[in-house]
């Protein structure tokens, strides 16, 4: 089977360890890196350095990826540990903040929707709809916007995102509704 | 199914991950139950629009090609990881052959090793000046040491004298010493 190339449900197929497959599984799952991401960055110079970030990480590590796990979900676990790690350089830069702050998340919601212009009365289009429920997504903290993003972009199941990201699964449950009663909370007053 | 019930199983249903009776049972009782329509209505809308907004955010997202070639660059930078030589003896122990016959000469060594310290455990050697005579000691008389831990061995040797080795419990070979009184002497 080495070097045979079968793509089924999405999944490139290969022999572990066989780093000529290397370049064909860049050139299918890159995209998805950066969509993952400009998801949680919204800053394309970051998610691009974070993609290759993850690659490098990937080849480094191929020979040990045993196809226990999807590669898609070993993959993005590397792709996690290089965004906790940009998380905690932000972080020392002050940039963002890892903690839970809820007090201080609807100010800031509040304070990008006031940049963006985002005045209820002016939402019309289903566009400006949609970029409103992606700035309320990114103003989660970030363990909630973790498992959204992980759900309802890459559209994982809720096994393989507590698998990603080495919880239990009914943390990631309660994560997961507790993001939405935050969301439903914040977008209250925009009739979406 | 209750409205209990509806909440506990609200997550795996917006998932799909509710088996199939279960999801029946859901429908059935949330399109009925105004209750749970106002309470979780809001909940299966979030959901939908949110898989809606995002989806369309991951289509329209421009991914720079030149990314990829980006990649492909560093990569090639790195030398490919030679496999450790753990990961070669699990590769070889993958195939059976090589598995059984190893396992069978590691127990023949084992085996073979311990029988021969077993043999030699009780064996009294004559050791440096006693093996150059030759000479075969007789009856061992051990008196255990007060000041360390190991015995003073006498032997009377058939040709009249004394042999005389202090012993100690461990490391023997470093510790021993032997002297020899002759008669006569």
């Amino acid at each position: 089977m080495q070097g045979e190339e079968v793509i089924a449900n999405g999944e490139r197929q290969f022999t572990p360890g066989d780093y000529s497959v290397f370049e064909d599984l860049v050139e299918h799952y890159y995209k998805k890196v950066f969509i993952a991401a400009m998801a949680l960055t919204r800053n394309e110079d970051d998610s691009r350095d974070l993609t290759q970030a993850t690659f490098l990480g990937a080849y480094k590590s191929f020979g040990r990826f045993q196809g226990k796990s999807s590669f898609y979900t070993w993959l993005y676990r590397i792709f996690l540990n290089q965004y906790f790690k940009y998380l905690r350089t932000k972080k020392k830069h002050g940039v963002q903040s890892l903690e839970y702050e809820y007090e201080g998340e609807d100010e800031k919601f509040t304070k990008e929707i006031g940049d963006r212009k985002y005045e209820p009365a002016a939402i019309v289009s289903e566009q400006e709809k949609n970029r409103l429920i992606r700035d309320a997504v990114s103003a989660l903290p970030e363990e909630m916007k973790l498992v959204v993003n992980m759900r309802y972009l890459e559209e994982m199941s809720c096994a393989d995102i507590s698998q990603a990201l080495n919880c239990p699964l009914g943390t990631v449950k309660s994560r997961l509704f507790n993001a939405r009663e935050l969301l439903k909370e914040r977008l209250k007053d925009y009739e979406l | 199914m209750n409205c209990k019930k509806l909440k506990r199983y609200l997550v795996d249903f917006l998932d799909g991950e509710l088996p199939e009776q279960e999801k029946t049972a859901f429908l059935t009782h949330y399109q009925t139950c105004v209750k749970c329509q106002e309470r979780w209505g809001s909940h299966l809308e979030l959901s939908k629009k949110l898989s809606a907004s995002l989806g369309i955010f991951k289509k329209e997202l421009q991914v720079p090609r030149a990314l990829f070639y980006d990649i492909l660059r560093e990569t090639r930078k790195i030398p490919e990881p030679k496999p450790l030589l753990a990961e070669i003896l699990t590769a070889l122990f993958r195939i059976p052959q090589v598995a059984y016959v190893s396992l069978i000469v590691i127990l023949s060594v084992a085996i073979t090793i311990n029988l021969i310290t077993i043999m030699n455990m009780n064996k009294t050697r004559p050791v440096g000046f006693l093996a150059k005579e030759r000479v075969v000691p007789a009856e061992i008389d051990r008196t255990p040491l007060k000041s360390s831990k190991g015995y003073l061995a006498r032997r009377g040797l058939a040709n009249g004298s004394v042999y005389f080795e202090i012993r100690s419990s461990f490391r023997p070979k470093v510790q021993s010493k032997s002297f020899i009184e002759r008669r006569g002497a």
